[in-house]
């Protein structure tokens, strides 16, 4: 018998959600999330870019996350349907967001075209992309100003990951992660 | 309502662990913006000091002083706050000098980072204050 990968005891989950994310649950989720943080992570500019990160990932399952109407239609229940998860753990060298959700399958192409184009750009590019949306985009009905996998690009300064897995014609399981180095240069 | 009397009226917001602390003395010219900001609905929480200014543009006499001092804030806010410098802009360009304090921790890069970013993108004077570690 081969012995046990070591990765798999040096990776600690810090948080971990399945399920309805309101905006209550947010706000408690953080709460606990910040106080994991504050005894794991002495440096605090990785701290605060970690709650950052964890802030939007999380928003975006409370803004985005569309489950079909009718959920025997996949095959699943109303409150499974409804469900999103985010998992955020922690290894030597990084912390790693995941987060999953069902999405419209018409919204593949939205998020595809916008996480590439921020995967192409550099930091400096990455803020000056911020700064055009903030002062020339609009705000949505949702009250999200569109700036969320920018602030995630630029304060994890890693790229973005992401997969679509295909639930039937209308519907898509999305699985986004990113990475964050615990050492900065 | 008496839109004139109201102009003149204070505004003060307690802080909570999600929402920022306001306070906007329009007779002295003074507004003081400090805390975490990522409320359920942005919008909604900032409308009310939007409203307070855009009157300040037509009655306010003085200039404005304008400390801001976050903690944290979310995307939507950062969104809200460009719309908010933007009146400040407004009152800036009909006579009234308006000055920003835009506090950071020494530790805080992407703090220093934002409050540049809200100075290179408006006509305001910004200064960015460093303070000494808590």
């Amino acid at each position: 018998m081969n012995p046990p990968d070591q990765n798999i005891f040096s990776e600690k989950v810090i948080l971990i959600y399945k399920g309805e994310v309101t905006h209550n649950l947010l706000v408690n989720l953080l709460e606990s999330f910040e106080e994991r943080l504050e005894e794991i992570e002495g440096e605090r500019s990785i701290r605060k870019k970690c709650f950052n990160i964890a802030t939007e990932c999380i928003e975006n399952l409370r803004h985005h996350s569309t489950y079909p109407l009718n959920g025997q239609s996949v095959n699943m229940t109303e409150g499974n349907s409804r469900s999103s998860m985010i998992m955020i753990t922690v290894d030597p060298e990084y912390y790693t967001f995941l987060t999953c959700n069902y999405i419209k399958r018409r919204e593949e192409i939205l998020i595809t075209q916008k996480i590439d184009k921020i995967n192409a750009m550099d930091s400096m590019e990455l803020r000056s992309y911020y700064k055009d949306v903030m002062s020339t985009g609009g705000m949505s009905d949702k009250g999200t100003a569109g700036l969320g996998f920018i602030d995630i690009a630029r304060k994890s300064n890693n790229k973005l990951k992401y997969e679509f897995n295909r639930v039937n014609d209308e519907i898509s399981y999305y699985t986004f992660s990113v990475k964050l180095n615990r050492q900065q240069d | 309502m008496d839109f004139e009397t109201s102009a003149m009226e204070k505004l003060r917001v307690d802080g909570t662990r999600i929402t920022p602390y306001i306070y906007f003395d329009p007779h002295s010219g003074f507004l003081d913006i400090r805390g975490k900001s990522s409320p359920e609905n942005t919008l909604q929480f900032y409308q009310k000091l939007f409203d307070r200014l855009e009157e300040y543009v037509v009655f306010g006499m003085s200039d404005l002083t304008v400390n801001i001092f976050f903690e944290y804030f979310n995307t939507s806010s950062s969104k809200c706050l460009f719309d908010l410098f933007r009146k400040l802009s407004l009152i800036n360009q009909t006579g009234r000098n308006v000055i920003i304090n835009w506090y950071y921790e020494a530790w805080d890069e992407d703090m220093l980072e934002s409050g540049e970013d809200y100075a290179e993108l408006l006509d305001l004077e910004f200064n960015l204050i460093e303070t000494d570690e808590d």
